[in-house]
């Protein structure tokens, strides 16, 4: 397959998952109309007689949150990309290092009421959850860290051990929370959705996931050699502990904002970038931009599958991505013929 | 009304209770003379004290229920989420979720009620194995309300005021059901349990029936189960004309909208018809959802004003 036919395949595949991600949702909206929505806003048209909710249902609720689903999805498939590379291990995904857990016990801490009323008015949900992201990571670092260098090993079992430690704290906060809506709705942030998406929260995720994708992209040198290992790495002239560095700056960073944003959405860090490899090779000039956009693309199919699988009614896409993606996942592995250690 | 009534108590109960006495009622499994075995609503079979003295009641609504009954002064316990009526002040609180045995074990109560809304049924048949019996209510629809009133009459020995209390209650929603304007214009009401996650109750829920004796309709009284998490398009296309929080008296609704810019749009947003009630008045199956109706019937006719004014 040529490269350019490739990327035109790409291109396609990411139009008509956009087009389809505007198109249905959790009410049937004519295309037409869909399409008179777009060319009001746009301005190609004047106007138009829609039905009453309509112009908000595809403009307001489903645009933004297709694009968030998209950005979600490249972010955590390229930092998915990194993290293997930087522990070396086929396991490693985006939230290895704790964001997730950190993520939950923070959101948890604040919606569930258990923080000092003077802090949590100063807070907002994915603000907590950030903080809460950032801190687990920062006592991660802080125990895998020697002096200048940075061991591999214990950064993933440190993240493994906090991880442990944050989720039998959001446990223990949840089951001790008299109110069980709050408790619920902790659950579904939890399990990961975009139903808040809104044109005015795209910014920070937008920003922390381009940027990433971006910044990988100029790192895809440093990432192949550190896949070799460090020693080699060092040879070919590559700055290893601050590039180590730098990867988990990003992973912080990126990570924690997405999962701010759209709550915990697993399996697609981590089965995306396998995927890719299957397809595209190993080399992360390649690796880092297609897993983006594959990521972006089954993202927002899953979301999807959330919005219109009950009608009327939301289901976490968490809960999907794991449905949808490990079968494929796992037919994939089982006929290829790499061995992935 | 009283037909089932009768069918879910009476011919059970008096059937075995002449059979123990005939049988002298010596056994562990048999009832003694001052017991009878009734079946509950979920068809356990229990055997309830003929005059119970020390009852706990293992939810918040049935607490209303047993004083809706005038049987209040039978409770010896209520659980730590009750709040109404005040004479809960002066009742010893346990945990009822997740229950504490040991505490309901120490109080050596002669009969509990419980509710499969919130009770575990495999915890209280642990208790029943040490002699504390559980009596389930159920409550799927408004009318099972007025029933539970009775049957807490009847198990706690204050039938004649728990039926009179039955009726009278009764009589009042039935006048509101019929008191319905069904030729005019009738408002869509949207009825939510949670407002970042829009939880809110499907066709299997009564509440669907507060709003429609508040004279409005429940866009949700389709969706399936008892409840569902809708989705923003769902409101959107649904357009409700008032939009009922259970979130509080004193909740600024104003964060409902801002909460979900698109429902700016609106009917409800649009002429000011977003409002919060009091929980307990709708999520609580028990004598003040004919409060809760009253409430919501308020702002539905208000709705109903502006649609005949146009």
């Amino acid at each position: 397959m040529s490269r350019l036919f490739f990327a035109a395949l790409l291109a396609v595949a990411v139009l008509c998952t956009f087009v389809a991600g505007v198109s249905f949702g959790s009410e049937p909206i004519a295309f037409a109309d869909v399409l008179t929505t777009l060319g009001l806003k746009v301005g190609f048209l004047d106007a138009a007689i829609l039905q009453p909710g309509v112009e908000e249902i595809v403009w307001d609720l489903r645009l933004p949150r297709v694009i968030l689903a998209g950005l979600v999805g490249g972010g955590l498939a390229v930092i998915g990309v990194a993290m293997q590379a930087l522990v070396r291990n086929p396991l490693a995904e985006p939230y290895i290092l704790g964001v997730s857990s950190g993520a939950s016990t923070g959101a948890s801490l604040f919606y569930l009421g258990f923080l000092p009323p003077l802090i949590s008015k100063a807070l907002s949900m994915p603000l907590a959850a950030f903080i809460g992201a950032l801190a687990a990571m920062t006592i991660v670092y802080l125990v895998a860290r020697s002096g200048s260098s940075m061991h591999t090993g214990r950064l993933l079992l440190a993240g493994v051990a906090v991880s442990a430690l944050l989720a039998a704290t959001t446990s223990f906060i949840t089951y001790a929370s008299p109110d069980p809506h709050r408790v619920r709705a902790v659950l579904f942030w939890m399990l990961g959705s975009f139903s808040g998406a809104r044109w005015d929260l795209l910014a920070l995720p937008a920003f922390a996931s381009v940027g990433g994708c971006l910044v990988l992209v100029a790192l895809a040198r440093a990432l192949d050699a550190l896949l070799l290992g460090d020693e080699p790495a060092l040879s070919l002239g590559i700055t290893v502990e601050s590039t180590k560095k730098l990867l988990i700056l990003i992973t912080a960073f990126t990570t924690g904002s997405l999962v701010s944003v759209s709550g915990i959405i697993g399996f697609v860090g981590l089965i995306i970038p396998h995927a890719v490899r299957l397809i595209s090779g190993v080399t992360h000039r390649r690796l880092v931009p297609v897993s983006y956009a594959v990521g972006a693309v089954f993202l927002v199919w899953a979301d999807l599958a959330a919005r219109a699988l009950i009608p009327h009614e939301e289901l976490p896409v968490g809960i999907l991505t794991a449905i949808c993606g490990v079968p494929f996942f796992l037919v994939l592995l089982r006929s290829s013929k790499q061995v992935f250690a | 009304m009283a037909a089932t009534l009768e069918r879910r108590l009476h011919p059970m109960c008096s059937a075995l209770i002449v059979m123990s006495v005939l049988l002298g009622c010596g056994g562990r499994g048999e009832p003694t003379i001052d017991q009878r075995v009734v079946v509950d609503d979920i068809g356990r079979e229990v055997r309830v004290p003929v005059r119970p003295t020390r009852v706990v009641s293992l939810a918040p609504s049935i607490t209303e229920v047993v004083f809706a009954a005038g049987a209040g002064d039978r409770l010896a316990a209520v659980t730590t989420s009750d709040n109404y009526p005040t004479a809960v002040a002066g009742i010893r609180q346990i945990t009822a979720f997740p229950l504490d045995h040991e505490a309901i074990v120490a109080l050596g109560p002669d009969l509990l009620l419980a509710t499969d809304q919130i009770n575990s049924v495999r915890d209280l048949d642990a208790l029943s194995e040490v002699g504390i019996p559980a009596y389930f209510l159920r409550f799927t629809t408004a009318d099972d309300v007025f029933l539970s009133i009775r049957i807490a009459g009847r198990l706690l020995g204050t039938e004649e005021r728990a039926n009179r209390t039955a009726d009278s209650l009764q009589a009042i929603w039935n006048g509101y059901i019929t008191s319905i304007d069904t030729i005019s214009y009738i408002p869509s009401v949207l009825l939510l349990a949670g407002y970042d996650v829009l939880y809110a109750f499907g066709r299997d829920s009564y509440t669907n029936e507060i709003i429609r004796a508040a004279g409005g309709r429940s866009v949700t009284d389709a969706l399936d189960g008892q409840a569902a998490t809708l989705s923003e398009e769902f409101v959107l296309a649904a357009q409700p004309d008032v939009i009922v929080g259970t979130f509080g008296d004193d909740f600024d609704v104003d964060k409902i909208v801002a909460g979900h810019p698109t429902w700016a749009s609106l009917p409800a947003a649009q002429r000011g018809r977003v409002y919060s009630i009091d929980p307990d008045l709708i999520s609580r199956p028990g004598p003040r959802i004919i409060e809760g109706a009253k409430r919501i019937a308020e702002w539905v006719d208000g709705a109903k004003s502006t649609a005949t004014a146009q």
